[in-house]
């Protein structure tokens, strides 16, 4: 064994929770195919994980079934009902084939009737009022209450601030490694809790209503299921990409600050695709292979798990130049944060709207404010990367 | 005392495997007492809250019996 094949990919690395992306760099480097945590074949090239992404030949990884395999140890001895596997039945970014289709198309079809242009709007609004006078606050508080007002009003869902980063983190978590079986109790114990605060719901009447248009027969935990990934997804990426995002122009004030307040409309949207590349809260996600492959010297048997790295794949100096700066006028810029192929991010439009709509307002409001560095904090999440918080004074 | 803490690991694994304590010997690597990653994972997590340490999940890789791991918790503490 030579000294490349020895790299091994180890989220617990020595401050790779604060900063993955040099880890990340020398396996893409040195081994970038290889067996990794958990017995996956894990992949950094943009290269490959865009092919892979993108192609047919590779399947979603069923969450709920590996869960369903698992409820009878996680809950050995507690007096908790398993809902963990239902749960997460129906999240389309875990099913393949015709379902993944039907359930795809309803979900989207549902969301493009939510008003979400005039909701972010009124959000932003909000967002700005609550913290004009405050002297010190939290980036990700103020990241996360904008995208809060802006599910709050979407879903019609009734639950605090607070409760909706709890619960969406928690459901966030559920499709992380390295999870005990401890904290998957706590996120049944969400999940259960969040199926009384969806009982009342402009967004579930309609999800109904499209099923039965569609002939699509559902109980009530699927449309639970799909109201629980809806609301994870809207809030958990969103607040993820804006607060990594802004604290990233906050510390480059001289250049990315002025930059954002002057940027005409199709620079903005240059720009903010560049953040989504730099930010990546999707750090990893898995597919299967139907067949078997061969990468040179590498055979992977057919229906492997594979670990694909969006976030080395976007910082891939082979696909992007100067990969680690956030580079403005970026273009072309096909980075993967939202994914590839038939399973892209459905809620990838809504936010760009939020970040488009967001962006100018906010750096304004923070521009006389300092981030400090020093009181970032991450946490320790492997596949959805997570600012904790992070403090801002004038 | 490294002997609390060794009998505290036997006492999680049997939990664990649901095999008698006293068949468990601390030289036993945890690869053949059945254990798959979750188990290896919720007992570094239980670890963590028992002693107030870090455990990279991947020590029990390293440190893989009852003997070896006992050590390593007695360093850190």
């Amino acid at each position: 064994m030579d000294s490349t094949t020895e790299i091994r990919w180890n989220p617990f690395t020595k401050g790779y929770h604060k900063n993955p992306y040099p880890h990340l760099s020398i396996c893409r480097e040195l081994n970038p195919i290889q067996i990794g945590a958990q017995e996956a074949w894990t992949f950094f090239k943009y290269e490959h994980v865009s092919n892979m992404l993108r192609s047919k030949d590779f399947e979603a990884s069923n969450l709920s079934e590996y869960l369903n395999d698992k409820e009878g140890y996680i809950f050995k001895g507690t007096n908790q009902c398993p809902h963990l596997s239902e749960t997460t039945k129906l999240w389309p970014m875990y099913l393949s084939g015709e379902l993944h289709k039907l359930i795809r198309v309803g979900i989207l079809k549902v969301l493009n009737q939510l008003g979400f242009k005039e909701i972010i709007i009124q959000s932003l609004e909000v967002v700005n009022l609550l913290f004009k006078d405050k002297k010190q606050f939290d980036l990700v508080d103020y990241c996360g209450i904008y995208i809060y007002e802006v599910v709050k009003r979407a879903f019609d869902v009734s639950m605090s601030y607070e409760e909706l980063h709890q619960y969406s983190n928690f459901t966030a978590v559920s499709q992380d490694i390295f999870v005990p079986k401890q904290i998957y109790q706590e996120i049944n114990r969400w999940f259960l809790w969040g199926k009384e605060i969806f009982k009342k719901s402009r967004y579930k009447d309609q999800l109904i209503e499209e099923f039965r248009d569609q002939n699509i027969p559902y109980s009530e935990s699927d449309i639970y299921s799909i109201m629980a990934v809806s609301v994870m997804a809207a809030y958990e990426t969103s607040k993820d990409n804006l607060s990594i995002a802004i604290s990233e122009v906050l510390k480059n004030k001289q250049s990315l600050v002025e930059y954002a307040l002057s940027a005409t409309d199709d620079q903005q949207n240059i720009f903010i695709e560049e953040l989504f590349r730099y930010s990546s809260p999707l750090q990893f996600t898995i597919r299967v292979n139907k067949e078997k492959l061969a990468f040179h010297d590498v055979e992977i048997p057919a229906s492997s798990k594979l670990y694909l790295s969006i976030a080395s794949a976007n910082r891939d100096p082979e696909q992007f130049a100067n990969p680690n700066e956030i580079v403005p006028d970026r273009y072309p810029n096909d980075h993967l944060a939202f994914g590839g192929g038939a399973h892209f991010c459905l809620g990838a439009n809504i936010a760009r709207m939020e970040l488009r709509t967001c962006l100018k307002p906010m750096i304004n409001f923070l521009k006389d404010y300092h981030l400090e560095d020093d009181s970032l904090t991450w946490n320790k999440q492997v596949f959805m990367r997570n600012l904790k918080s992070g403090t801002i004074r004038k | 005392m490294i002997t609390d803490t060794t009998n505290w690991l036997l006492e999680k694994l049997a939990e664990e495997t649901g095999v008698e304590i006293e068949s468990i010997s601390t030289n036993q690597q945890f690869e053949s007492m059945n254990l798959d990653s979750l188990s290896l994972l919720s007992l570094a997590h239980e670890i963590e809250s028992a002693f107030a340490i870090e455990v990279d999940p991947t020590a029990l890789t390293e440190y893989d019996n009852v003997e070896k791991l006992a050590k390593w918790i007695q360093q850190q503490k």
